[in-house]
């Protein structure tokens, strides 16, 4: 039939003769879910070829055929104001260079807000793909005294039309079917209209024909809100949910981290007893178990966040959360879309930077992308885990809660208030006039998210860390490894500096001192000794400059090198080896509160530069960026050193 | 605002679109002679071949050689235009019964579709016996007859989405019933 014109199918990125069918839909009319439930957990993630938008393209069996199933971007038009959904419309065009448009469309509706999303029905309907109309939450829509004839609707709008309940899975195998025969799907008679007043007298007849009565509103939702939007208990409510937020990050994380721990201290055992080329074992002991393993000790921790930020966006807390906020950021001059972006970027900058493509003001972005690397991402939770609990003792408590949390939240606030003075000042700076763009943003109601998404949400997270850490941490920490273990030295040049060549304990130190990386460390002391830095810590930041993780990495081959079974009291017992404070502490609280705030700022983080680059065309603003935020992290951890220094006498 | 239309296919005439209107806005049924413009205009030039009144809808037939995606659009915006003039339009036979075709389409359509797959689930059949008058005579078959909930079929799933679809419909009747209109009691003898 139509298999024969796709001439330009090679070119396609998805590259395939299968069938495409792409999801479209308002954000929150449960898209997702049944792009979940039709692809299962195995969607692959990418960009649209030549521009940053993500892309999300998954597959799926029916019978013998298989089908590419993509989920475009959430959107309530598809009259593009923002360069994303710019994307969303050029791939529905078949404009966008090397992609086909889908061969058929899957358009999600909520039938509780079905008066609103028609008009996106109407504008996919004049498409002329074939569609499929998919009804959602037709179970609350009656909970709440609503009311959709879905035979009629379907006959009203002239194309298939099914009702599917994503979150429970209800529906999904009759979509399966009903996709395996979208060649045959019926086009409406006579597509909508496309003049506005046309469009709506469309809707109302539709919804007429299809005895549509809209639900009450929803109880619970208007209750809640009353509390949570509140302007004053809001509020409280909003520090409150944050501050059991990071504490259940450490208790409940806590005890899984002891597990992975152990394993790891096990497992660096097994490679001292095991393996007598020095080398080897060292490189397995020191590099791969003792600084990935001090890594990958983290997976439950950032499991937990993104567990726990995704329970929050899926009951519709996130959206509450930034309606409050953007009352504080209308008074920076800053509007609400630039705190959506920033709160994108608690999870990881790039991201975040990535959603400055919704602002329609070119200076509002600049001001927002400038300040996204502040935001306190996922990549900093290892280094603030790691150096809090040198800093605080884990049963240190007040009141109820935890010190070890407290310092936590704190150090998340320190992120998300800099962040705002940040995007402020660029603002200032960039733009005087400062009208406000007019912002919505949809309220959901309160919905129970389901398992299925927050797994997927936590899945990804786990995975894209432990990729993280097989990549470019890896790479990092051997060859940091090797810079801490070369140039060699022969028996006798060891000898000569009176170390028994036969205690290895005593080597090891020797070799480390006098290692290429000590050198490096060395050379750049004069910069960080105001802040307590040693030699070792100087190696560490430095290596941090490739990700942040890399930090905790290169601190545990450092103590790994020292006691391997016990890397946490090796950090915690060490000293000085040399120079003024030799024989002191290093890990000091002065110098622990110097590198957190050090870490709160300093833009430690290639990929977020890369991703600055390709955003504002070139490298000017990432080196801005670059600058100032290193400068500022030196300033603003050398006076957290003396804060605490005075404080603890 | 603009009167609230939408079009739907007629089975069987490529050539015709039924577009659904609230009921009783024109003060006629049947084919219309005199229409106002630019509708009007469009069955002068040979655009469209004939404009019938229903109750709930108004039904356009193309001229020859007409296709619905290159006149679909005109005729939408004139029809919006003509519906806002009712007075302007004249039947061409004022003493024109009412037609039962529409309302046999549609209950063969919903017989043929939800509400006899629901009667099928449970063991039972309607069958269309009869539509005229605007009088829809079923006949209910297997595990429907006698059933006491086969009555809240007929009264919640055939006559009220029937009713919604055609205001004129007078009644849906059962000939396996006692000789009398579906009631609306709860207890019968």
């Amino acid at each position: 039939m139509e298999a024969g014109c796709h001439s330009e199918g090679t070119r396609s990125a998805v590259g395939t003769a299968l069938p495409r069918i792409a999801l479209i839909g308002s954000p929150n009319a449960g898209k997702t879910s049944i792009f979940n439930a039709l692809t299962g957990m195995h969607a692959k993630t990418g960009n649209y070829p030549g521009v940053t938008v993500s892309r999300y393209i998954g597959n799926t069996r029916i019978g013998d055929q298989r089908y590419v199933i993509e989920d475009l971007p959430g959107t309530y038009s598809l009259e593009p104001i923002s360069p994303d959904e710019q994307v969303m419309v050029d791939v529905l065009h078949g404009r966008l260079d090397g992609e086909q448009s889908p061969d058929a469309l899957l358009v999600t509706v909520d039938a509780t807000t079905l008066r609103r999303s028609l008009r996106l029905v109407a504008q996919v309907l004049r498409l002329g793909l074939p569609t499929c109309v998919v009804v959602t939450f037709t179970d609350e829509l009656t909970g709440r005294q609503g009311h959709l004839d879905v035979e009629a609707f379907e006959q009203a709008l002239g194309v298939p039309v099914l009702r599917v309940i994503g979150n429970r899975g209800q529906g999904i195998d009759r979509l399966r079917d009903r996709i395996a025969q979208w060649r045959t799907w019926n086009l409406p008679a006579l597509p909508p209209p496309a003049e506005p007043a046309e469009t709506d007298a469309w809707a109302e007849s539709v919804l007429t024909f299809a005895a549509y009565r809209a639900p009450g509103r929803h109880r619970v939702t208007q209750r809640v809100d009353a509390v949570l939007l509140h302007p004053i208990w809001g509020s409280v409510v909003f520090f409150a949910v944050m501050m059991l937020f990071f504490q259940t990050v450490f208790t409940v994380a806590a005890p899984l981290q002891d597990y992975v721990e152990t394993f790891f201290g096990w497992l660096s055992g097994l490679v001292a007893e095991h393996i007598g080329n020095r080398w080897v074992a060292g490189l397995l002991g020191e590099a791969l178990l003792g600084g990935i393993g001090a890594v990958l000790v983290f997976v439950p921790q950032i499991v937990m966040l993104f567990l726990l930020i995704a329970l929050l966006e899926g009951v519709g807390y996130m959206s509450r959360a930034a309606f409050l906020m953007d009352r504080v950021m209308a008074r920076a001059g800053l509007e609400g879309r630039a705190f959506v972006a920033l709160l994108s970027s608690f999870a990881c900058a790039i991201p975040g930077i990535m959603a400055t493509r919704t602002l329609p003001s070119a200076k509002d972005r600049l001001a927002t992308m400038m300040a996204a690397p502040l935001m306190t991402c996922s990549a900093r939770l290892p280094v603030y885990v790691l150096l809090i609990g040198l800093l605080v003792d884990p049963q240190a408590r007040v009141g109820p809660f935890g010190v070890q949390g407290l310092v936590m939240f704190g150090m998340y606030l320190l992120g998300a208030v800099s962040a705002m003075v940040a995007a402020w000042v660029f603002k200032k700076i960039g733009d005087r006039r400062g009208a406000l763009m007019p912002f919505y943003m949809e309220m959901p109601p309160y919905r129970l998210p389901s398992v299925r998404s927050v797994l997927v949400a936590m899945g990804h997270s786990a995975k894209s860390f432990l990729r993280k850490c097989t990549t470019i941490i890896a790479v990092t920490t051997v060859a940091l490894w090797l810079l801490l273990n070369l140039p060699l030295h022969s028996d006798a040049e060891l000898r000569a500096h009176g170390v028994d060549p036969g205690d290895s304990a005593a080597v090891a130190t020797y070799v480390t001192d006098h290692s290429y990386a000590a050198a490096v460390g060395h050379f750049v002391a004069p910069v960080f000794e105001p802040l307590g830095f040693d030699w070792r810590i100087n190696v560490g930041v430095l290596s941090a400059q490739s990700a942040r993780e890399t930090f905790v990495a290169t601190l545990g081959q450092v103590a790994a090198a020292d006691d391997p079974e016990q890397p946490t009291q090796a950090l915690r017992s060490m000293t000085h080896t040399d120079g003024p404070h030799a024989g002191q502490a290093l890990f000091t609280a002065p110098t622990v509160a110097a590198l957190l705030v050090f870490f709160a700022f300093a833009m430690q983080c290639m990929a977020t530069i890369g991703v600055m680059r390709r955003e504002t065309g070139g490298w000017k603003w990432p080196m801005i960026a670059f600058g100032y935020l290193t400068g500022l992290a030196w300033v603003m951890a050398y006076l957290a050193r003396t804060v605490v220094a005075l404080l603890g006498g | 605002m603009l009167i609230p239309i939408h079009p739907q296919p007629v089975p069987d005439r490529p050539d015709q679109l039924r577009w659904i209107t609230p009921g009783g806005i024109v003060p006629f049924r049947g084919v219309a002679a005199t229409v106002p413009d630019p509708l009007g205009a469009l069955l002068r030039d040979g655009t469209l071949d004939e404009v019938r009144v229903e109750t709930a809808a108004v039904v356009t037939t193309l001229g020859p050689g007409r296709t619905w995606s290159g006149e679909g659009t005109r005729v939408r915006s004139a029809l919006h235009a003509a519906l806002a003039d009712p007075a302007g339009w004249q039947p061409a036979d004022v003493a024109e019964k009412p037609d039962d075709a529409p309302l046999r389409e549609a209950a063969e359509a919903l017989l043929d579709g939800a509400v006899g797959e629901f009667a099928r689930s449970h063991g039972g059949h309607i069958e269309l016996v009869d539509v005229h008058d605007g009088t829809v005579t079923v006949r209910l078959g297997g595990a429907c007859r006698g059933c006491p909930a086969s009555r809240l079929t007929l009264r919640h799933r055939l006559e009220e989405q029937l009713r919604r679809r055609h205001p004129d419909l007078v009644t849906v009747t059962d000939v396996t019933a006692p000789p009398r209109p579906v009631d609306h009691g709860v207890a019968g003898p």
